[in-house]
């Protein structure tokens, strides 16, 4: 091969961009945030980094779903546990006024704490979460569950399933049916209690003790199922952990810029760069040398 | 028997040749970095009857093989070079990864429809699902934006790159005409190595082959088998753009009559690379995104409609749907009835579900992951993720034929300046070796003159 002044020019400028673009490219993914920030940089790596975005943002919407009924529950739970403590002071009201030492005065002031408790109890029913819902009152939730003139249930019993988690969906509401039971028996025991007191009848008066315990059951059994749920809800707040820990270690694996993998290419590109510049210069010097001579 | 008269004509002749060497030297040296320049060689013969050399006009050295390689691979580097910075532009509109693109707005209207079905009664959600439309219309329409400027970027390209074809392609003509006209030897290759320079310089812009002619001339066809250039006449191209909806760009040959007749052969070369890139890739991408925008809209507005809202009412659009799928991804807004009007939104898939019910919501939610919603059976998601991984996929093969064809173009750059270019090595040698020549001509010639001096003498 003859060695032309135009051939050593094509050989020192392909060196030169070669290495040039070698310590270029070598020098960009150092400095990049990610190891692919664009998708023709590696198109395979790229879809597999979205794929599992998508998935961390499906378990961000799942997360989001999770606490807006979390805080629900946990709310709903502290309410039925008033609720309780509501019937005990109502049934502890029905023992000491079953007693013969009562007077028909006495169970009439009896009637007006029972009726307190009912109020109490309908003022319990009918809190409402921070966002301004109801939540004892099935899909109704603009309408306060129980109507505080004629203490009737005023909303529906039908459901809302919400996705908690991948393929796992839980009722996110409470109809009335399970928190003051399926004909409100709840009330209607307190009701009973009001107005056996009210109209001294000592055997209606004990006739509600098995109705109070009753209405006990239903908020217990209540209770259970909102404690069901959020034991549902931790259990895939656990799984959700794990799936994110996973998701996120494989999501860093395919982003991490591989410094220690970088470094000696960098050398490397350096060392080259360094090479053709000290070649091109060489070169640059026998030719002019030459030409004087 | 030799004369003096022989004698004469022989170290005149080595004279002449000498001169002409050393000529020939300079030039190749003064143009040993000149772009298309071939190194000359003066071929030298003995006279008949052995009265000294004949010098032959110097005689370039090209390779019209090689030639012809480099202008075919450039072509081929210059059509995958802006077919790949073009694709660049392109992909930013479907990137992702910066965490930026459609795909990510489309994540964000999920999950804002996602919190309206776990809270279907809050009015924060639903004014928050709002937002998140009017953000996913906006991110429809710069992404319609880059797609649509890049498909501008190619066409104005393109037509600047035809007005560089058509004035390279008229210098060759001028050139064509000079070469026939000229005398052979240093004016002639001088406007041979013009010429090569000049088709080297359009080899990257357009797909010819060379067609040498007796006269000296060429003819430079493309691959349409249309001729750029027919002896002394440039052909004129122009580049036009249809109107819309298939927008689509030609190059078109200006005929006699002064009219233009389109061309739809692939031309190669950086105008082919942008045609194709414009008709193949952008122009389709544009179509896609405002299918993309249409069809969801379309499908979102059918679901919506048999919601209920916050009041019982039904039939509601959710988004104004544009009349023609043309410019949907950049007309996508909100329509009337939930615009501002959260409670419109349709949650609930029954009245009496109002206001906790959230099937419709659910459903709502689901309508750009769902298959079937474009033409094709494809989901919105799907369609899109599809485009920006095929824009990519373009991206990758045109850089790595580009990468191949720089390869080839260098090494091939390499045999011809080989082959073709000047060793100042080789000049100094051969001026070295017209030197001596020169020097034995003077010597011949002293002896001559010291010869006749001696007959003189003896004669006088």
């Amino acid at each position: 091969m003859r060695i032309t002044q135009q051939l050593v020019a094509n050989l020192v400028r392909q060196r030169n961009e070669s290495a040039t673009a070698r310590y270029y490219d070598v020098t960009s993914r150092i400095s990049a945030s990610s190891a692919v920030e664009r998708p023709s940089q590696d198109p395979v790596r790229a879809a597999r980094i979205n794929n599992i975005e998508r998935f961390t943002h499906d378990l961000d919407m799942l997360d989001n779903n999770r606490r807006t009924i979390k805080s629900d529950l946990n709310m709903a739970e502290n309410l039925v546990a008033s609720m309780q403590d509501l019937l005990v002071d109502a049934k502890a009201l029905a023992l000491s006024m079953s007693s013969d030492n009562n007077s028909e005065a006495d169970r009439k002031n009896g009637a007006i704490a029972a009726q307190h408790l009912i109020d109490q109890f309908i003022g319990l029913a009918n809190q409402r979460q921070s966002s301004g819902k109801y939540l004892f009152t099935g899909l109704s939730e603009t309408t306060p569950p129980i109507d505080p003139a004629t203490g009737t249930y005023r909303g529906d019993n039908m459901s809302r399933l919400v996705e908690i988690g991948p393929g796992v969906s839980i009722e996110a509401t409470m109809a009335g049916a399970d928190i003051f039971g399926p004909g409100e028996e709840v009330l209607t025991s307190m009701r009973a209690l009001v107005t056996a007191l009210a109209t001294n009848d000592t055997d209606g008066i004990q006739a509600t003790f098995d109705r109070l315990d009753d209405a006990h059951e239903i908020l217990t059994l209540g209770r259970t199922e909102i404690g069901g749920r959020l034991a549902t809800i931790e259990d895939i707040d656990s799984l959700s952990l794990d799936l994110r820990t996973t998701a996120s270690m494989e999501h860093a694996d395919l982003t991490a810029v591989d410094l220690s993998a970088l470094a000696p290419q960098l050398s490397s590109a350096q060392n080259m760069l360094t090479a053709v510049v000290e070649t091109t210069r060489n070169l640059m010097q026998q030719a002019a040398s030459s030409w004087l001579r | 028997m030799t004369t003096l008269q022989h004698i004469l004509s022989i170290a005149n002749s080595g004279l002449q040749s000498s001169q002409t060497l050393v000529a020939s030297a300079s030039r190749n040296i003064a143009n040993a970095n000149t772009p298309g320049y071939a190194r000359e060689t003066v071929p030298l013969s003995a006279q008949l009857g052995g009265l000294g050399v004949v010098t032959g006009f110097p005689v370039a050295s090209r390779n019209a093989l090689l030639e012809q390689g480099v202008v075919a691979t450039a072509a081929r580097l210059g059509f995958y070079q802006s077919q790949s910075n073009q694709l660049q532009s392109l992909e930013i509109a479907f990137n992702d990864l910066d965490g930026t693109g459609l795909g990510i707005s489309m994540r964000g209207f999920e999950a804002a429809m996602s919190a309206v079905a776990a809270n279907p009664a809050s009015m924060a959600d639903r004014g928050q699902a709002l937002q998140s439309a009017l953000s996913l219309a906006t991110t429809f329409a710069s992404t319609r934006d880059t797609v649509s400027r890049t498909a501008s970027d190619a066409h104005e390209q393109a037509s600047a790159v035809a007005q560089e074809i058509n004035s390279l392609a008229q210098q060759v003509a001028q050139l064509n005409g000079r070469i026939r006209s000229a005398r052979p030897g240093e004016e002639r290759n001088s406007l041979i190595s013009q010429r090569a320079a000049v088709i080297d310089a359009m080899s990257g812009s357009i797909g010819v082959d060379t067609v040498a002619r007796s006269d000296g001339t060429v003819s430079l066809v493309t691959a349409s088998g249309r001729a750029l250039v027919e002896s002394t006449f440039p052909a004129t191209i122009a580049v036009t753009l249809s109107a819309p909806p298939a927008s689509t760009v030609a190059v078109s040959f200006a005929q006699a009559d002064g009219s233009y007749a389109a061309s739809n052969a692939p031309l190669g070369g950086e105008l082919g690379g942008l045609v194709e890139f414009h008709n193949e890739v952008a122009a389709p991408a544009l179509e896609r995104i405002d299918e993309l925008a249409y069809s969801f809209m379309d499908a979102f507005n059918q679901a919506h409609r048999a919601g209920f809202n916050l009041n019982g009412g039904t039939g509601y659009d959710f988004f104004e749907l544009p009349t023609t799928v043309t410019g949907a991804a950049s007309g996508m807004a909100l329509s009337r009835d939930v615009d501002g009007h959260p409670e419109n939104i349709g949650a609930a898939a029954d009245a009496s579900g109002v206001p906790g019910d959230n099937t419709n919501a659910l459903v709502l939610k689901g309508i750009l992951g769902q298959e079937g919603v474009l033409a094709d059976g494809s989901s919105v998601i799907g369609a899109y993720e599809t485009l920006g991984a095929s824009v990519s996929n373009t991206l990758v093969r045109a850089q790595s034929g580009a990468s191949l064809e720089q390869g080839s173009l260098d090494q091939l750059q390499n045999l011809l300046a080989s082959e073709s270019g000047v060793s100042i090595d080789e000049e100094l040698i051969r001026v070295t070796q017209a030197n001596a020549a020169l020097s034995a001509s003077n010597t011949i010639l002293q002896q001559l003159q010291s010869m006749t001096d001696t007959i003189l003498n003896m004669v006088g």
